[in-house]
């Protein structure tokens, strides 16, 4: 039988896990919208407003097969920057540095991570803090780069795939 | 040739000359030695002063170490009465989450005793099957659709007491009203602000560890702080101002970087309002016994481990 749960509105900590977002990150998007409810506790609404407010996008549903006997870590970098491309995040184009990694599990995020810290340390990538958080986006003039090795395999950041 | 005689009336007068003159030079002896003891006894009396002098600067810089050291004994305390402070009234919103913890409890276990009635029990399960199937009802045809909309309503509203007891607001303990404080700095304290920092009176874990840890008073508290900073800063024109999560004496801290902004109001008074909003607004502070107040500190003392 159900709970009290199924008549109750959620907590904030509720929903922080359900987006995989910090808490104060929820807060802080809901107040910027000017829809945080007064007794912190959120419906429906509220959660999609956090979504669209917030900038949220869960971009996978786990990571992608590899092909052609390509390595697992380096095909998933590659679908990442792929993603970036088509949704046009290059600078000024920036977008919440969560969602390159939402819909993954603990060891696939682990990987995207490192390679994120990589690129950025690169120039290929750059990273600011916002109101909504951490941000990424693809440096400006290093799209050829970015496309060179998210289509193709090839070019400067496949060379740095190379190296590390 | 005969010497010359001198009269006796010469002579006289001679003599009395010399006299007059020996007792001139007597005077003059006698007033002389008179100015040499004066002139020791001024001289005496420099020195003295002198040393007077040098004790009054040596007094003066005694006084001014023992006075340097009177400011830096009066920032060690002011540090230790903060970190003193934010123990205190951290234990207070831990003992208080605890207590209010049970009251919630309680009465969610009262509400389960009444979800097994079976007249109720009954509602809820059809409840329940409405919400399951509630997201596919677009594609019913619109007169099915309409009879379980229908249906569902009067179920609804035969559990509303259960619905509306389930979020009903946090139950008040009855407790004496104690205060608790947000300490507030920005830095430089005057000129453009670069930097704001809020630390709040409940552990740094309610951040770090937020996923392992069930949400409380003291996650609540956070929440509404960050809430509070968050609007101060769109009122200052700051809205996008990066903040930072910080452990300071073990406490959360919360640091807005304001370099790059132009912010422009008054960060002190608004900070003060927008508190006093929150303390009408906190429901769960209120039902705890918790009287929320900020305090302004120098940047200084909020500027390390050693609060």
């Amino acid at each position: 039988m159900a709970g009290l749960e199924l008549f109750q509105r959620m907590s904030v900590e509720q929903v922080a896990k359900w987006l995989e977002l910090h808490p104060f990150e929820i807060v802080r998007i809901l107040v910027a919208d000017g829809s945080l409810p007064s007794d912190l506790k959120l419906d429906a609404n509220n959660v999609e407003r956090v979504r669209v407010a917030g900038g949220l996008e869960t971009w996978w549903d786990g990571p992608p097969a590899p092909s052609g006997g390509e390595a697992a870590d380096r095909a998933l970098v590659r679908a990442m920057l792929r993603r970036m491309l088509e949704k046009g995040n290059v600078e000024p184009k920036v977008v919440r540095a969560d969602n390159l990694f939402r819909g993954l599990d603990v060891e696939n995020q682990r990987v995207l991570r490192r390679a994120v810290n990589a690129l950025i340390r690169e120039g290929v990538l750059a990273s600011s803090m916002s109101a909504m958080g951490l941000t990424v986006t693809i440096t400006a003039g290093r799209e050829p780069d970015v496309r060179a090795f998210a289509i193709e395999g090839a070019g400067v950041v496949d060379r740095l795939w190379d190296q590390d | 040739m005969s010497g010359i005689q001198t009269s006796p009336a010469v002579i006289a007068v001679l003599d009395d000359i010399a006299k007059w003159k020996a007792k001139g030079d007597a005077e003059f002896g006698g007033s002389m030695a008179e100015v040499d003891r004066e002139e020791d006894s001024a001289r005496r009396a420099i020195e003295e002063a002198q040393r007077q002098l040098l004790a009054l600067a040596t007094l003066r810089a005694e006084l001014r170490e023992k006075h340097a050291q009177v400011g830096a004994e009066a920032e060690r305390r002011e540090r230790a009465a903060l970190r003193a402070g934010l123990s205190t009234d951290r234990a207070v919103i831990e003992a208080r989450a605890a207590k209010l913890e049970a009251a919630i409890a309680t009465r969610e276990a009262e509400l389960q005793r009444q979800l097994q009635d079976p007249e109720i029990a009954a509602a809820v399960e059809e409840y329940e099957k409405f919400v399951e199937v509630e997201a596919s009802l677009a594609s019913l045809p619109a007169s099915y659709r309409r009879a379980i909309l229908d249906h569902h309503e009067k179920i609804r509203r035969r559990l509303e007491p259960v619905i509306a007891a389930s979020n009903a607001g946090p139950p008040m303990l009855g407790l004496e009203t104690v205060g608790v404080g947000v300490l507030f700095a920005v830095d430089p304290a005057e000129g453009a602000p670069e930097a704001l920092v809020a630390v709040l009176p409940v552990p740094f874990s309610v951040c770090r560890d937020w996923a392992e840890r069930k949400e409380d008073l003291a996650s609540q508290f956070a929440y509404r702080v960050v809430a509070a900073v968050s609007r101060l800063l769109t009122r200052v024109g700051a809205g996008g101002a990066p903040i930072q999560y910080a452990e300071l004496a073990g406490c959360l801290a919360v640091q807005v970087w304001l370099g790059d902004c132009d912010a422009q109001g008054d960060l002190r008074e608004g900070a003060l309002e927008e508190i006093d909003a929150l303390r009408e607004e906190a429901d769960e502070l209120g039902a705890a016994g918790i009287e929320l107040y900020g305090l302004w500190v120098r940047a200084a003392m909020l500027a390390d481990e050693e609060v």
